[in-house]
């Protein structure tokens, strides 16, 4: 029976309950003392500090009884876990064929203690809510009991680093190591958050159309869009760089995990299984050739970000997509395409004619009711109508382009392939088993024209949507579907 | 038994619908909140909406299909939107099973299915159907256990 390491005592959670429960009770506290110290001369700064050791002493007593009470032992088929909660004794027996992943994360708190934290979660295949086993351990044994249920007994990028020697069982190939580059760092902002560049060159558009008028009114006026524009990115570049930072991803061709190591304060490495990766997603920028990739895990420890699934975020360029792609079990191999129908085209030219049409009467009707409340350039609504037909023009010239080479549904033996967007092209990629159930449908006019669209129900997965392939020819689909019955029950 | 069951809850849907809508409109009558040709006007129009809706509930429940087999379950539903759904049985995580009090006159349940996707709802079953299907379900989960 081994525990955890004894300075784990020292690590607390803190949240914004624990913090408010910690005020209680050393108000609570505070006033029983003062209440027995009553006849004797103690100051109340006196009192707030006793109050402040006592409520230590009982906090730290407490942990260490749950410390001494809390055990784990492990071989190279089970894993056990005896936890003791404040009123029950928790129990877990851990095959290792069900255990999913194995992470170990390390917060700048923990890196103070020079603790590792080891997470060790079951898969969530079956439909059942996945458990985690939470220890905090030296690094030898953190190590240690990573390599332990290592299915394959690759050698751990961990151990290698930890003692310069490397394991003999297995002889695996040669690691591909993918980094971040600082480059990509400053690029992540551009495609998580475009919308933030569009506004401020609109502004400064507009400040330029303003003319005088627009600098007349005021320093403030001017400085709104460029403050817009720094508060808008200081989220997205902190996330990227706290996030991507020191990112290393490592995988070996002839074996089942990934390796990630990301974070720039609190550092956290996760091996996961290739078998457990279900979806890839990736959202290609044309004009700034690189792409943002999620790639869904199931069954890891990170439950409160994205339920059972946990999404790693990677910015790559095309070549990169490639090798994540088939490091992530999707080989880039020979796939059936079907490409949509040529409705799908004149309903996108509608709804673009339709929102064109919608914008210009806006912009007439601001016209009348709005030119009496404020007084515009003359050149302003005849500028914003050339802007609203350049606009939709744009529109309908991507929409073509998306029609002609980007949009299609295509399919091999292993996986699934969705693609859908021009200039940003949005591809997912997962495999079969992922399909709970599926749904064909046609409406009259699709019936007329022979088309058909399909809705696929993938696995609950929080930030992955649910996916769908719309106005392709209906012979098409059928083909698809049948493919998809044979491939998930077997039926021919 | 499945056309007892659909014309007794539409019976049902109605005789409600046309009680809550005449207290409605007595009570408005009597407030004089609408004049009596309006309250009229009204009684005819929700009549009207009621048979049609009543006719595309019937074409509905015509077209409405599922059938329960050993590897998968089709669903085929919709008049002008033709809808045909397919679950695997391996997929479905667990099954739930309801009966009010019409279906049970009428020997039909009702199967909540769910899966790690969406629930798939299955009414109109008989209850031999939904037998042999869970006894399907139970017998491919021991093999899975087996195995």
């Amino acid at each position: 029976m081994k525990r955890n390491h004894p300075l784990s005592i020292l690590y607390f959670k803190f949240n914004v309950q624990v913090i408010v429960n910690f005020v209680l009770y050393l108000f609570t506290l505070n006033i029983a003392l003062s209440a027995i110290f009553d006849s004797l001369d103690v100051t109340m700064v006196g009192l707030g500090a006793l109050a402040v050791l006592l409520l230590l002493v009982i906090l730290i007593g407490f942990r260490a009884w749950l410390w001494y009470r809390t055990s784990y032992s492990y071989d190279e088929n089970t894993l056990m876990y005896t936890k003791v909660t404040k009123l029950r004794v928790k129990e877990i027996t851990l095959k290792s064929n069900k255990i999913a992943s194995i992470t170990r994360n390390q917060s700048l708190i923990l890196r103070i203690l020079s603790i590792y934290q080891v997470s060790v979660t079951t898969d969530t295949s079956a439909g059942d809510k996945n458990d985690s086993i939470d220890l905090f351990l030296s690094e030898a044994d953190a190590n240690a009991i990573i390599d332990n249920f290592d299915q394959e007994k690759p050698v751990s990028p961990f151990v290698a680093e930890a003692d310069g020697t490397q394991s003999t069982a297995v002889a695996p190939s040669e690691a591909i190591v993918y980094k971040h580059t600082i480059g990509e760092m400053l690029i992540f902002p551009i495609i998580d958050q475009p919308n933030v560049y569009i506004l401020f060159f609109a502004y400064i558009g507009a400040v330029f159309i303003w003319g005088i008028e627009g600098i007349e009114a005021g320093p403030t006026v001017a400085i709104i869009p460029v403050l817009l524009f720094v508060f808008g990115m200081v989220s997205p570049y902190i996330n990227s760089f706290i996030n991507g930072a020191n990112l290393t991803l490592t995988f070996r061709e002839n074996q089942d995990n990934l390796d990630l190591e990301n974070g720039l304060l609190a550092r956290k490495q996760n091996r996961f299984s290739k078998q457990n990766i279900r979806i890839f997603e990736y959202k290609y920028s044309r004009i700034i050739k690189r792409a943002h990739a999620k790639v869904g895990v199931v069954g890891t420890g990170d439950k409160e970000q994205t339920g059972e699934y946990q999404a790693l975020t990677l910015y790559v360029n095309k070549e990169k997509v490639e090798m994540l792609q088939s490091a992530c079990g999707f080989e880039t191999g020979e796939l059936e395409y079907f490409r949509p129908h040529k409705i799908s085209l004149i309903y996108s030219v509608i709804g673009i004619i339709i929102t064109v049409a919608i914008m210009i009467t806006a912009t007439a009707l601001a016209k009348v009711f709005i030119s009496d409340l404020l007084v515009l350039p003359k050149f302003i609504y005849p500028l914003t109508m050339v802007i609203i037909v350049v606009f939709g023009l744009f529109l309908l010239i991507t929409s073509y382009f998306n029609y002609k080479h980007s949009k299609y549904f295509a399919m091999n033996d292993e996986y699934i392939v969705i693609s859908d967007g021009y200039l940003n092209q949005q591809v997912d990629i997962f495999k079969y088993d992922n399909i709970q159930a599926f749904t064909q449908s046609c409406g009259p006019i699709a019936r007329r024209i022979g088309t058909a669209d399909l809705y696929l129900d993938l696995f609950d997965v929080g930030k992955f949507k649910d996916h769908s392939a719309k106005n392709y020819q209906a012979q098409d689909i059928e083909i698809i579907m049948e493919k998809i019955k044979e491939k998930i029950s077997g039926e021919q | 038994m499945k056309k007892r069951y659909f014309f007794l809850k539409l019976g049902i849907g109605l005789l409600v619908n046309i009680i809550i809508t005449t207290v409605a409109l007595l009570t408005a009558l009597n407030f004089k909140l609408f004049s009596s040709q309006i309250t009229m006007l009204i009684i005819v129009i929700n009549i009207l909406i009621t048979i049609l809706s009543t006719f595309i509930k019937y074409a509905q429940f015509k077209k409405y299909v599922p059938n329960l087999y050993a590897s998968y379950i089709t669903l085929n539903e919709g008049v002008l939107f033709q809808k045909y759904k397919y679950i695997p049985t391996v997929n479905v995580q667990s099954i739930k099973h309801k009966r009010g009090i019409v279906q049970r006159m009428c020997k039909l349940n009702t199967l909540i299915l769910s899966t790690s996707g969406e629930d798939v709802k299955l009414t109109y079953l008989l209850n031999e159907q939904v037998a042999e299907f869970i006894a399907i379900k139970i017998e491919q989960r021991g093999d899975e256990y087996e195995a």
